[in-house]
């Protein structure tokens, strides 16, 4: 482990309450799930010397309940993937967001939790999550509750507290009479590489085949995660067609600030956005029962 | 500090350092199939099978380990005979110069245990994380393809 080497002790929470207690008694612990981050990432110093494992914590379950999915925060990515609920449901947004993150050898481990706790900009879960409306459940001195749009205030910084620890994400469940489409997309030079950008949508489309409201999140495209709101804004309202959304997409500009890094240039990534989100909007649309 | 794993069947107590990743001690109690590639969780050359799904051992912290049973690609072969899969990477010409093969052949294994039947497609998501560098993902699929099939039937 490069960047921990005086690494002391290894605890086993045995339930989240249990990992509370020992993060906030103990200098220098951290949180760890998958782990996956643990030897590799420059996050971890060397002032960190007691690790806190919560994958034995009873947190990794999936559930469907009447107006919510639950998903407990230490369920792998793999987990995620095979379940037939989350494929089931929102045209599977979030079961392809699932096959597309990395390989399978760290499907296998990371965990959704620790995804979002990272709050990595280049995350392919939470651009669905925002998108979902997902709420993040937490638990420190108290529970706390966090949306998905808000959690995440840079790269690498989350409004989660350093004695706190994500328990539970909870999506809700659109009614059976409204009429909503979902899409996710990746853009990346292969298959299994971080997304040069990423994204999701939800079209809502009222009686009149109007949309009656829309959420649009791009990753790799700014510090963090981010809603597209003008271009939400202008197809509001709207009945739509591929020059309407083409339009619309040109406002894209305006909320992201991309960078420029080894996978692509800033300048690449602004065009690609653009593209990326009309697919996005074309596509969410088709499921919510227009045609494009 | 003791780790207690269960490895290709045989359980094990290993001494271990705290920082230790799974992968280094593998390799230092002689299970050298486990491959020492990229240190980062990208090119899949230490792969191995813990709890029935892959993982990469050389991100993989051993201490996470504790009570796992663990297969490399020693655990593969059965009384000195090489297993289906093995038998095919060798008959179709899928290893170059053999970096990857262990890798490749234990996300195949995974594969297999779940998935008697792949299609072209679950093959390759199952290898996607198994990167070779000598230009050869054709003859590893192809293999992998023959061998479900002898095993159990292949997808249309």
């Amino acid at each position: 482990m490069q960047y921990i080497r005086e690494l002391k002790k290894y605890h086993l929470a045995h339930n989240p309450e249990d990992a509370v207690r020992m993060i906030s008694q103990e200098p220098g612990s951290i949180l760890i799930a998958g782990g996956t981050e643990l030897i590799v990432s420059k996050r971890y110093t060397n002032s960190m010397t007691n690790l806190v494992d919560i994958t034995r914590a009873g947190l990794s379950y999936i559930k469907k309940e009447k107006k919510s999915i639950k998903i407990g925060s230490t369920s792998t990515i793999s987990e995620i993937q095979h379940n037939p609920t989350i494929m089931d449901f929102a045209n599977s947004v979030l079961t392809k967001a699932a096959q597309k993150f990395v390989s399978v050898q760290i499907r296998n481990v990371a965990t959704i939790g620790g995804n979002i706790a990272s709050g990595w900009p280049s995350s392919d879960l939470m651009p669905v999550l925002m998108v979902l409306n997902a709420k993040f459940h937490a638990l420190g001195k108290d529970k706390k509750e966090f949306l998905a749009d808000s959690f995440v205030i840079s790269k690498g910084k989350t409004l989660l507290g350093s004695n706190e620890m994500l328990t539970e994400i909870e999506i809700p469940v659109p009614a059976p009479e409204q009429k909503i489409g979902f899409s996710f997309l990746k853009f990346g030079r292969t298959e299994t590489d971080i997304a040069v950008v990423n994204g999701a949508c939800a079209l809502e489309l009222d009686e009149k085949q109007h949309v009656k409201s829309v959420r649009l999140a791009l990753g790799s495209v700014s510090d963090k995660v981010i809603r597209c709101a003008e271009v939400e804004n202008e197809l509001t309202g709207k009945a739509l067609s591929a020059e309407i959304i083409k339009a619309a997409c040109e406002h894209v500009s305006k909320s992201i600030d991309p960078k420029s890094d080894v996978r692509a240039s800033a300048k690449y990534r602004g065009t690609i956005a653009k593209v990326l989100a009309a697919r996005l909007i074309t596509e969410a649309y088709n499921n919510a029962g227009g045609k494009l | 500090m003791k780790l207690n794993v269960t490895v290709n069947d045989e359980k094990k107590i290993f001494e271990i350092d705290i920082k230790d990743s799974l992968m280094d001690v593998l390799r230092k109690n002689g299970y050298t199939s486990v491959k020492h590639g990229c240190e980062t969780g990208e090119c899949g050359a230490c792969t191995v099978v813990l709890n029935g799904n892959t993982v990469n051992t050389c991100i993989y912290p051993a201490i996470k380990a504790e009570d796992a049973s663990i297969i490399t690609c020693e655990g593969l072969e059965k009384n000195g005979k090489l297993s289906t899969l093995q038998e095919k990477f060798i008959q179709m010409g899928a290893i170059q110069c053999g970096y990857c093969t262990p890798g490749m052949l234990l996300s195949a294994y995974a594969l297999l245990l779940k998935n008697p039947k792949p299609s072209l497609d679950d093959v390759k998501d199952a290898i996607s994380g198994n990167f070779c560098r000598c230009t050869g993902y054709k003859k590893p699929i192809d293999a992998i393809m023959a061998a479900a099939s002898e095993m159990g039937g292949v997808k249309k």
